[in-house]
């Protein structure tokens, strides 16, 4: 019989079954799986709850990668738990799978082209079983010409949002995304750039959307995602410049490398074309860490490929999970714009609508000093 | 459910709801159709849902079922018949009206 686990060896424990149940199924299972007791178990079901990986969790149980450390025919404790986590956590996917396919219909009928973004398409053409991917809304990019168009669909369609746009205007040339809601709480993030800040800014969505995407059909709905090789470049997005996408996108990244399904190099010439290979290059490096991958030709790349020091200086402002982190999207953004548009960009962010700030809970004099907090933040 | 219905029900090929979004559970189905709540199968229907990856009348349902503990304290044929019709009821799952056959 041990003694309680102190602090450090917790969060040792914890921080190596984080990394098997993350890189499970990437490879064979172990010839023993890792044994969870219920003190790393609750650790577990935090995490998941945090980063959404129950479904990876449970199949990393039922493939035999871990299991649960306990006296025999006890099934109860942290498997349970995460059990019922799980069942919940599908439930939410089909809650946005059903408004994924309300919004198709929408735009669709609106003659308007669209690519399925993240969880829906991943969980569906990137893992073996779609319930190892949980995901709690559904995103889908459009062309940024169509947006007006879009709203007024997917309006009458049952969505409606609770924000104001900044400015109608500012929103149409600048926004990386609308977020709309149904009236049973589901959320649609209607996007129109498939990242925000600097690298959203730099990259090339006429190539994006040049490039052949690929269907899926879901609950009979035929949809259109972005290609496999887009699909690698927009999970390396979420997983470096996006707020909260934790373990699950560095997941999405090595599965989308080692599955065969996206060339990586290709992506990599993509997005150097573009201007974000940092962003591609510190996701697949992190993923090989925080997944204890082996060696691979795209994580050798990722340690040795020379980066553009403008890329790294965006790169390096960007802190995850800030409060504060709209302004400081908006001030890369602000870097990645040609001098002749910024002028037209400030002024939606220094001074928007009255509605717009309403609808946040903002004073314009609050909204000043927030702005200012994160500038004088920024220069530090 | 009157003796005509289950005969009818019988003779039916059953495949699954073209909007029915699911997934498969550490124990059961879930599954939502779009526009409806979403319900858990469970035991029987669970097996029934998933031996329905192609369209099959009860029987021959039953007979892709024979190899599994069902582990029901009805018989096995009146537990398919029972789950067709709750999903039946439920727009799950509908006759297989396509040519080929493929739901």
């Amino acid at each position: 019989m041990t003694g309680p686990m102190d602090e450090a060896e917790l969060a040792e424990r914890v921080c190596h079954a984080v990394s098997v149940i993350a890189g499970s199924g990437l490879g064979p299972p172990p010839a023993q799986p890792l044994m969870i007791d219920d003190v790393v178990g609750g650790e577990i079901l935090s995490w998941c709850a945090t980063d959404r990986t129950e479904g990876l969790t449970a199949a990393a149980l039922a493939a035999g990668f871990v299991a649960r450390a306990g006296p025999d025919g006890n099934d109860g404790g942290w498997v349970t738990d995460l059990t019922a986590a799980f069942h919940q956590g599908l439930r939410q996917c089909l809650l946005a799978e059903e408004t994924m396919v309300r919004a198709v219909h929408a735009l669709t009928a609106a003659g308007l082209c669209h690519r399925v973004l993240k969880g829906v398409a991943t969980a569906h053409l990137d893992y073996a079983d779609p319930a190892d991917r949980m995901f709690g809304d559904a995103d889908v990019l459009i062309e940024r010409a169509g947006l007006t168009a879009a709203l007024d669909a997917l309006r009458r369609a049952g969505f409606s949002r609770d924000e104001a746009p900044p400015r109608g205007w500012w929103e149409r040339r600048f926004a990386r995304a609308v977020v709309l809601t149904r009236p049973n709480g589901s959320e649609l993030d209607l996007h129109v750039a498939i990242a925000g800040g600097y690298f959203g800014r730099r990259l090339d969505h006429g190539r994006l959307w040049a490039t052949a995407g690929q269907s899926l059909v879901v609950g009979g709905t035929e949809m259109v995602s972005l290609g496999a090789d887009d699909r690698l470049l927009h999970a390396c997005l979420s997983a470096e410049v996006s707020k909260m996408s934790g373990i699950r996108a560095l997941r999405d990244v090595a599965g989308l490398v080692l599955g065969g399904q996206a060339d990586w190099r290709r992506t990599i010439a993509n997005a150097q074309e573009s201007g974000v290979d940092v962003v591609v290059a510190r996701a697949i490096h992190r993923a090989w860490i925080e997944l204890d991958l082996p060696d691979h030709p795209a994580h050798r790349w990722s340690e040795i490929t020379p980066l553009d020091s403008s890329q790294v200086e965006a790169f390096d402002r960007f802190v995850p999970g800030d409060a504060d982190s709209w302004a400081v999207e908006a001030s890369g953004t602000l870097a990645a714009l040609a001098w002749k548009y910024r002028p037209a960009f400030l002024l939606g962010v220094v001074a928007p609508s009255r509605a717009n700030l309403q609808s946040r809970g903002m004073t314009r004099l609050g909204h000043c000093a927030k702005l200012f907090r994160t500038l004088a933040k920024g220069r530090r | 459910m009157t003796h005509a219905d289950t005969s009818a029900r019988s003779q039916v090929r059953w495949c699954r709801a073209d909007d029915v979004l699911w997934r498969i559970g550490a124990d059961r189905v879930l599954a939502r159709v779009v526009g409806s709540d979403a319900v858990d199968l469970i035991g029987a229907a669970a097996l029934v849902w998933v031996a329905l990856d192609e369209p099959g009348t009860i029987s021959e349902i039953r007979d892709r079922l024979a190899d599994e503990d069902l582990n029901l304290e009805v018989p096995a044929d009146l537990a398919v018949e029972a789950a067709v019709e709750m999903m039946q009821s439920s727009d799950l799952i509908r006759p297989d009206d396509r040519p080929d056959g493929r739901g």
